[in-house]
């Protein structure tokens, strides 16, 4: 990891070090002018002041802030002055910073400043202690591209900008471009995640023209390879898993939908904003057809739920802080590309982001219910529902209103769903909507329905659905549910706690079953049950903020007509339980709207069943309070959800829900910088190997500045525009700048340098094994294949079955991502850890990868593949050496390689022989020994 | 501290693999020197042993260090202090009676009445120090445990006090105390890697993510052996005779031609790697032949024990110390599966508890005395620490829920102070006296490695993490 590096040089400057710190030295002393605030001052204070003299006011020290000019330069109780603006001597923050006397001295803890770190303070004080903002929080600028002398190199606005860096420092463009073979398997892999084929690199070689290369560049945009790539960027960002870790690593459910939606997001090129508006709220946006759904836009919402979870919290509100921390944490790096969970606990202590924000988006997450709701496949099925319920709207327009509340004093109506539950939400069709007075019989009649209850067998039972209550606090011992019903679910969901599904420990009884009945009660009329109470003991639970949900998943129905709480544990008795009045049927219900229901409700059974998923429900519009040192029952000051200081003002209109559309129409708004620079920046990083920033998740006063504030503004302004993600892409590989060789000297840390020699990413190792043994599966799509386990992947959760060794030949993006059972083989080369946002893999060199290329079960078997199919073929040794030789390397081999191959595989057949294997085993071995020592050679997982 | 502005040479535009990140990972003194001879680049390559060797974070520790390696005897799913290490004789007053204390929800929320030990407590040693029969050998080395009696954790539930416990933080994704140990002070073998996980069978809840690097470099991250089958995984050879040896030199010719084209640093750290590995194929079987020890030394950890989990653990504990004896920073060690459910007695106390002691008592008393004679045990922590401890009352009717208000957990050997720490209330439910922290813990582990925790630091995702977070004190009287 590249900052570990650094903080490691920074610790304990080695000789090395110390060299190049010389070198550095010289080149600023060489330059008089003063230092730039952004890149060389900002950095000094922000890690080695800020945490005691920055924004958060409850730790600041001695009243002393250093991140301002105004506080920098303020009198001092003793009279002096921190930072007397161009007067060094005068200024005691030097004095303490260098600081013979080490209990005198600041830092307290930590590292003391170097002398070059003192020295850069000491120019910039003298200067006039400039201050400037933070170059991450203040507006895009984009400026036209900038003239540079060699423009007949540049083949863009891309090329301008990087090349104006080069000659700013006294560079010229890099001096030639990269050949033409090593040029594609670059590109192949970089927008595809594999290599390129032996035809294409032939004719590239043969014909290396831009027109060429536009058009392989064209073609591999639009391989679904493309998405099955890039989607995996954005899984990186996501923390995708399939599991949620801690004890038993209990499954995501249908999380592989979500890795299905994204990787089709990509490959239909989804513009960026809607891209990210559907991450947040695509369960309110308008519908997107994609992956064969009339809808698919509300399974980019499970991009809420996939971060690890526990069962059984002793705490469940502490529990659902812990977890909205975390989703959160990916909210504010993947899409500000800011630390904002830091804010949890106090005001950011380098970051102009107050606990307050953190709150902001906090009552945003945990106003957003996490559902496994239902999704339509039949195109149909969502035209049919409205037919259904306008027929029976249309059929009962006057509801009996003599509803009876229940009469006693020592109960409390939570809910009385007395109009047909209009707060209700509703996933499916199954539920009727507020207002449906009639019910549809299944002979085809139309009736009377009660109207103050909420069903999902008005139209009858054959439909599937779910619906949930508004959320409410729990202020009595008991929640009694009057509710009729077979072979349903009801759950009392507590602080959004759902993990009872998988274990009920703590939480028993709060997910109950309707019980199913035999086959004469399963055929009655729904009108004919009974209605009774169920009762939950919620004792343990006052305080917290719950709901009910309903789900009819097929075969069953189930009808609430209200909620009520009590201290004492016995539900109303039966005379305080008056039915709701029947609505009326006018002669509006007629045979013809009862036909046309009736047809409408058998169109909508005969379209395929909806889908369930993993999906965000509004659940509700509370403000969260700020919590005082993050604790969960510690309240400070209201924070107004999506109201975060760092987005400019959005005015003060009230608004409804969880605040999920405020979120998504500031985050999208050209006019804040943070989601367009951060996107931008990582395009570029996934291309070049470095960003224009260097840390892609901290863009705060802790990360990198940009070394072209130019270019990442031209990016992000052309993705603010709507420009599409491979529009941006394909036009940053055409580059020359894409195209150029490594540079042989040193390059200053301002100016751009080309794409340096770089190891292969875990994905495309493995998928490059599979492509060249002929393994690969190219199918898309599905649950993910169960993960190989080793005997060293032991614990609870352990899956029962090991899945196959290769994989069943599928791209990597489709091995399970089990978080306490990882495949070994891409861990080992950084796949990361599902646990945040990860924007940028390291790039390790770990003994674990050479031996996994030297021993594992999977190379060995996928080198054995490759070798049978080579041998089995009808082929010169020459020729097939020099098709292997493509298959690995993407080139021809030079001649004293195809000599010491054929040295190879003679000296193996022999070994074989020697050992008595037949001629065809021996041809095997031989092929299979050679495409091994390919697989495990450095060029074979490196891009030069 | 702006990376940048801290870059003290121009490679920075290597990107991910920047020069950087190959001086920290590259971990093969040898390797360098085997590509030398590879590339007949001595001088380079000697060059960049020398800065390989530099790949820990810390060139000098803070202070003098008093321990080099530490053993970490976890013990999984939590023993309850008040039958092992902090008797309480006020139980049995009220044994078999309502709970005289408030009582906190638990994680099974099933609290029936007050529990007395079911063992009984001697003293032991020139110290006097009360043990229960549970552990008649550990007792044995009595004297030389730093008894700490006011632990507490942040979490009841195993998986947040599991993550809390080996990262000080309750989520998965972060870097181990291992990890964290091998990125400040790295390995002092070549052939082997800082941190080594043996697992006896029983992965903690929480999984593997319990020994991760997280933000740290991969190779911090625990390696995984068992004292079974293929110790490390894939450090095995799959072929067979001179085959490895055939296809390595094709290899070799490989990548000494791309190496040569490219003249990228980061093709030759990965030569280098290569190299290890195949070193590590014959450091692995040679660190895990446990047969060579001797007759007496096997029967001192009772590798003849009538007992299974006895005999696995006992190799384990053994594999231990052979691992420290080469240089290996941090060994975690797990415990065997017994009779059912690790220390986690929610119910049947007495026989689960029993396994389980039996299983661990006299190896780890072995391990400290095998220490001891080697020399080891004053270069050797010794840690035996849980997630958290239990409760006072039972759970249903002979079982004890999780409590992390107030437990035992001890320390050996390392340049720890023999002697008893803290005090839980009468009841041995909640730390009264000098309650402290599993960041405390954290502090002084690292503080007796000669490393202060404030200065051990991992820049990542906008802030420098440590392993104590924000917190950590020293445990007072636990450093000798």
């Amino acid at each position: 990891m590249p900052n570990g590096g650094r903080r490691t040089i920074f610790l304990q400057p080695s000789a090395v070090v110390a060299a190049g710190a010389v070198a550095l030295c010289s080149v600023r002393a060489a330059s008089a002018a003063p230092p730039d605030f952004d890149r060389e001052v900002r950095p000094i204070l922000a890690a080695k002041c800020y945490s005691c003299h920055g924004p958060d006011a409850e730790s600041r020290k001695a009243g002393l802030r250093l991140d301002t000019f105004e506080g920098a330069t303020a009198a001092l109780s003793d009279g002096g002055r921190a930072v007397a603006a161009g007067n060094a001597a005068a200024s005691l923050l030097l004095a303490r910073v260098a600081h013979a006397d080490p209990d005198e001295r600041m830092p307290p803890v930590g590292e003391p400043l170097s002398a070059q770190e003192i020295d850069t303070l000491r120019r910039w004080i003298e200067s006039g202690a400039g201050y400037a903002e933070p170059w991450a929080f203040t507006r895009m600028a984009e400026a036209s591209a900038p003239a540079v002398r060699d423009d007949a190199w540049c083949r863009g606005d891309i090329d301008r900008h990087v090349l104006a860096t080069r000659e700013a420092a006294g560079l010229g463009a890099p001096a030639r471009d990269i050949d033409p073979q090593p040029l594609l398997r670059r590109l192949s892999f970089d927008l595809r995640g594999l290599p390129p084929d032996e035809a294409d690199l032939r004719e590239f070689a043969a014909d290396p023209s831009d027109a060429r290369y536009d058009a392989l560049v064209d073609r591999y945009l639009a391989d679904t390879a493309y998405g099955e790539r890039w989607g995996r960027h954005w899984l990186d960002l996501a923390r995708y898993a399939e599991s949620l870790a801690h004890e038993f690593d209990y499954d995501i459910p249908y999380a592989w939908r979500y890795r299905d939606y994204v990787i089709d997001a990509f490959n239909s090129d989804l513009p960026p904003a809607r891209f990210v508006a559907e991450q947040i709220m695509g369960d309110v946006l308008p519908p997107r057809p994609a992956l064969g759904l009339p809808n698919a836009a509300p399974i980019g919402t499970a991009w809420w739920f996939l971060g690890p979870a526990t069962h059984a919290p002793v705490d469940p509100r502490q529990d659902e802080a812990d977890r909205l921390a975390l989703s959160i944490d990916v909210v504010g790096r993947s899409l500000f590309g800011l630390s904002i969970a830091c804010a949890r606990c106090h005001d950011h202590k380098f970051d102009p982001i107050p606990a307050k924000d953190y709150f902001a988006l906090a009552g945003v997450a945990r106003n957003t219910r996490r559902i496994e709701g239902f999704l339509d496949t039949d195109p149909r099925a969502a035209d049919a529902a409205r037919g259904v319920w306008s027929a029976l709207a249309d059929a009962a327009r006057d509801a009996n209103p003599a509803q009876r509340d229940i009469a006693a004093s020592d109960f409390v109506v939570v809910d009385a769903a007395r109009d047909g539950g209009a707060d209700w939400t509703r996933s499916g069709h199954a539920f009727a909507p507020a207002g449906t007075y009639a019910a549809l019989a299944a002979d085809g009649s139309l009736r009377a329905a009660e109207a103050g209850t909420i069903d999902s067998a008005r139209a009858g039972a054959a439909l599937v659905g779910s619906a949930r209550s508004p959320a409410y606090t729990i202020a009595h011992r008991y929640l009694h549910v009057r509710v009729r019903g077979r072979d349903a679910w009801m759950r009392h969901i507590i602080d959004n706690y759902w993990l009872d599904d998988q274990n009920g420990l703590l939480f028993e009884g709060m997910r109950r079953r309707l019980g199913g009945v035999d086959e004469a009660m399963a055929a009655r009329d729904p009108r004919e049950y009974e209605w009774r109470w169920e009762t939950f003991d919620l004792s343990r639970f006052k305080g917290e903020r719950a709901y009910v949900e309903l789900i009819d998943d097929g075969g069953g129905w189930i009808e609430v007509d209200a909620l009520v709480a009590s201290d004492a544990p016995a539900p109303p008795p039966p005379e305080q339980c008056d039915e709701d009045g029947l609505a009326t049927l006018g002669a509006a219900a007629d045979s013809a709207r009862a036909a046309r229901a009736m047809s409408a409700y058998e169109t909508l059974r005969s379209c395929a069943a909806p889908i369930r998923a993993l999906l965000a429900d509004e659940g509700g519009s509370f403000d969260e309070p700020v919590h005082v040192r993050g604790a969960s029952r510690n309240y400070g000051e209201p924070a107004p959800r999506a109201r975060l200081s760092i987005l400019a003002s959005r005015g003060d209109a009230s608004f409804e829900g969880s605040g999920r559309a405020e979120l998504v129409a500031a985050l999208v708004d050209p006019a804040h910088p943070y989601l367009w620079r951060t996107t931008a920046n990582r395009v570029w990083l996934k291309l070049f190997g470095r960003g224009i920033v260097e840390t892609p998740d901290d863009f705060g006063q802790l990360g990198a500045a940009p070394w072209s504030p130019a270019l990442l503004d031209h990016l992000a302004a052309r993705l603010s525009r709507g420009e599409s993600f491979k529009s941006l892409i394909g036009d940053i590989v055409r580059s020359r700048a894409y195209r150029a060789a490594p540079d042989a000297g040193e390059i200053p840390p301002t100016a751009w340098a080309p794409l340096p020699v770089r190891r292969l990413d875990a994905e495309s190792i493995r998928d490059a094994m599979l492509v060249a043994s002929g393994r690969i599966d190219r199918a898309m799509g599905g649950p993910g294949v169960p993960v190989h386990l080793t005997e060293h992947m032991q614990g609870r959760g352990r899956p029962g079955a090991s899945g196959p060794v290769d994989g069943a030949g599928r791209r990597s993006v489709y091995i399970a991502v089990r978080r306490n059972f990882l495949d070994q083989f891409m861990q080992a080369f950084d796949q990361p850890a599902p646990s945040t946002t990860c924007g940028k893999r390291h790039a390790s060199n770990v003994p674990a990868q050479a031996l996994a290329l030297l021993n594992s079960e999977l190379v060995h078997e996928l080198a054995a593949r490759w070798g049978d199919r080579v041998a089995s073929e009808a082929r010169s040794d020459d020729e097939r050496v020099t098709s292997m030789w493509y298959a690995a390397f993407a080139r021809a081999p030079r001649p004293e390689e195809s000599e010491g191959a054929r040295a190879f595989l003679a000296d193996e057949r022999k070994t074989a022989e020697a050992l008595g294997g037949d001629r065809t085993a021996a041809e095997r071995a031989a092929f299979t020994a050679l495409a091994h020592a390919l697989f495990a050679s450095k060029e074979f997982v490196f891009l030069r | 501290m702006n990376p940048r502005a801290n870059h003290h040479c121009g490679n920075f535009r290597n990107g991910p693999i920047t020069r950087r990140d190959m001086l920290s990972t590259v971990s093969s003194g040898f390797g360098m020197l085997a590509l030398a001879g590879l590339l007949g680049r001595r001088a380079q390559a000697v060059d960049a042993v020398e800065r390989a060797l530099d790949a820990r974070a810390l060139r000098a520790t803070h202070f003098p260090p008093r321990a080099r390696s530490v053993i970490f005897l976890y013990q999984d799913g939590a023993p309850s202090q008040v039958d092992t290490f902090d008797p309480k004789p006020r139980l049995v007053d009220y044994d078999g009676k309502p709970f005289p204390m408030a009582m906190a929800p638990t994680q099974f929320n099933n609290n029936g009445n007050t529990l007395a030990s079911p063992w009984k407590f001697r003293r032991y040693g020139e110290s006097g120090l009360p043990v229960s029969e549970l552990f008649p050998h550990v007792a044995g080395v009595a004297d030389e445990l730093c008894v700490i009696r006011s632990m507490t954790s942040e979490f009841s539930e195993h998986t947040n006090a599991n993550y809390f416990l080996h990262t000080g933080l309750g989520i998965p994704g972060r870097p181990s105390m291992g990890a964290w140990c091998s990125y400040g002070l790295g390995s002092e073998n070549d052939d082997l890697p800082g941190f080594v996980v043996i697992e006896g069978g029983l992965v903690p809840p929480g999984g593997l993510d319990c020994f991760g690097a997280g933000f740290l470099p991969a190779r911090h991250q625990g390696s995984v052996m068992r004292p079974r089958g293929e110790a490390i995984a894939n450090a095995t050879p799959r072929d067979a005779g001179d085959a490895q040896l055939r296809k390595r030199q094709l290899i070799a010719r490989l990548d000494s031609a791309f190496a040569h084209e490219t003249g990228a640093e980061a093709v030759e750290s990965a030569i280098a790697n290569h190299e290890l590995a195949y070193r590590m194929q014959a450091a692995v079987p040679e660190l895990a032949a446990l047969d060579g020890e001797s007759e007496e030394t096997k029967r001192l950890y009772g590798f003849d024990s009538e007992f299974e989990p006895t005999r696995i653990y006992a190799r384990e504990c053994c594999l231990a110390r052979r691992l420290v004896e080469r240089g290996v920073r941090f060994v975690e060690v797990t415990i065997p599966r017994t009779l059912g459910d690790r220390w986690d007695q929610h119910g049947d106390l007495k026989a689960g508890h029993e396994a389980n002691a039996r299983a661990i008592d006299q190896p780890i008393a072995a391990l400290i005395m095998d220490l001891r004679r080697r020399g080891l045990l004053e270069s050797t922590l010794v840690v035996w620490a849980a997630e958290f401890g239990r409760t006072p009352f039972a759970q249903g009717t002979n079982g004890r829920d999780h409590n992390p208000f107030g437990y035992t957990v001890w320390m050996a050997g390392g340049g720890s102070k023999p002697g008893v720490i803290g005090a839980t209330d009468e009841f041995g439910y909640r730390a009264v006296d000098k309650p402290y922290q599993i960041h405390d813990l954290h502090a002084t582990m690292l503080h007796l490695l000669g490393v202060d925790h404030h200065r051990l630091t991992f820049r990542s995702g906008g802030r420098d993490h440590r392993l104590t977070d924000v917190h950590g004190k020293l445990i007072e009287g636990a450093i000798a």
